[in-house]
């Protein structure tokens, strides 16, 4: 969803590596040399950024009224 | 100069032993050597969850238009570490005179912010602003180690979302809550060659060829073929891995854990003397002292199955009666 702040079992600081991350998969680097590059040494801490899937961007199209339009707008669609 | 030479050919006398062979701003590697592993297993746990350091623990939110919940941004928060430079002067809330929190036991922190433009936005650790009424200026900032100098990511927002809270950053230990954690994780070795044979090691075939040597291993030696196996030996030199969150440099966090490790022996050991009677004014079994019939919280005509004999002591115990005074049950004057 969202990066986590801390790795779930040692604590490290992991908040501030997935951009860092994707930036380096975008150049080129396998996801190993990645997280070694990152600091990510522990299994525990290289499965927070290799695991993770960045959803929190796509939560950021829902809006608390969205769904009153949509339905709006099908029921639009169906009186035609 | 006279000294005695055989005192410092024996190293014994010489006490543990710290041989630092990395030390960076992340992470510290130590040997400790002549000591027990009882005493190494103490300072790694110690450095753990017992070094006071500083994390937001209250949140008020004020106004959140985001999609994330408060409770979910307000976890978020608290694990974000902040600078415990000056920690040892804040004082716990618990044992500070205000009715909640005030510049004595806390920092406060705030985080406002209004995505305005037409791209998403993203709030990071450097948004969170530290009041000015703290006791020394880094105490409490926001730890920021990226590149980037963003710090660590804390929410998005769409345009026209917005949030605006405050903060509110206690002092702690690890041992309540891992978020006031010094250190992420802390490597702790002895024995590389599994000599002592504390370790039962899992293989298909051959555990040497399938298991890895440590990094340590060069530094011990290795077994000699055929050599029986010692019953009295015992773990003598300790490889330390210390690597911090950020929130205390990582040799900090090793000299606060000896700080922290002596002070509660120093309690222990004041408390075991004859001198720890009289002066101590925490909570206590009523069996000490206080714990009499005559004690003035028991004489409300009944009684505790605590320090129900007058004098209840560890000494004494007559009759029915257990260190801990009477026992409810069959006894005289007990709960009917």
């Amino acid at each position: 969803m969202i990066i986590p702040i801390r790795c779930f079992s040692c604590g490290k600081v992991t908040g501030d590596l997935w951009e860092k991350f994707v930036r380096l998969l975008d150049e080129g680097y396998s996801d190993g040399e990645a997280m070694d590059k990152i600091g990510c040494k522990r299994y525990c801490c290289r499965r927070m950024v290799m695991t993770h899937v960045d959803l929190i961007e796509k939560l950021l199209k829902y809006t608390p009224t969205g769904r009153n339009e949509k339905k709006l707008e099908m029921s639009r669609t169906a009186g035609q | 100069m006279d000294y005695d030479p055989m005192a410092m050919d024996d190293p014994e006398s010489l006490g543990p032993v710290v041989k630092v062979s990395e030390s960076g701003k992340v992470r510290v590697k130590f040997e400790l050597s002549n000591a027990e592993l009882a005493f190494a297993n103490s300072l790694r746990r110690v450095m753990l969850a017992e070094i006071p350091t500083i994390a937001i623990d209250l949140v008020e939110i004020e106004e959140n238009s985001t999609v994330l919940a408060d409770e979910f941004i307000a976890h978020r928060l608290g694990l974000i570490p902040l600078n415990a430079s000056g920690a040892e002067n804040l004082l716990y809330s618990r044992d500070c005179d205000c009715d909640e929190y005030c510049e004595n036991c806390s920092v406060r922190l705030t985080l406002h912010a209004k995505c305005t433009g037409d791209e998403i936005m993203s709030v990071c650790a450097r948004d969170l602003v530290p009041s000015s009424e703290r006791i020394n200026q880094t105490l409490g900032s926001p730890i920021i180690t990226d590149e980037a100098g963003m710090g660590s990511l804390i929410l998005k927002l769409r345009p026209g979302q917005s949030i605006k809270l405050q903060c509110i950053a206690k002092k702690g230990i690890a041992k309540e809550h891992a978020k006031w954690a010094p250190s992420a994780a802390i490597g702790f070795e002895y024995d590389p060659h599994n000599k002592l044979h504390h370790i039962d090691l899992w293989y298909e075939q051959d555990p040497k060829a399938e298991w890895p040597p440590s990094e340590y291993a060069d530094w011990e030696e290795p077994p000699q073929e055929g050599e029986p196996f010692d019953y009295d030996a015992v773990a003598n030199r300790f490889y330390f891995n210390v690597e911090t969150s950020g929130s205390m440099p990582p040799q900090e966090i090793i000299t606060e854990g000896i700080k922290v490790l002596q002070t509660k022996l120093a309690g222990l050991i004041h408390e075991l003397s004859d001198e720890g009677d009289g002066d101590y004014n925490g909570p206590r079994s009523p069996e000490f002292g206080g714990g009499g019939v005559d004690g003035g919280w028991q004489d409300q005509g009944y009684t505790t199955p605590y320090g129900n004999n007058a004098g209840g002591s560890w000494s004494g115990p007559g009759g029915g009666t257990t260190p801990y005074g009477q026992t409810p049950y069959g006894g005289s004057g007990g709960w009917q």
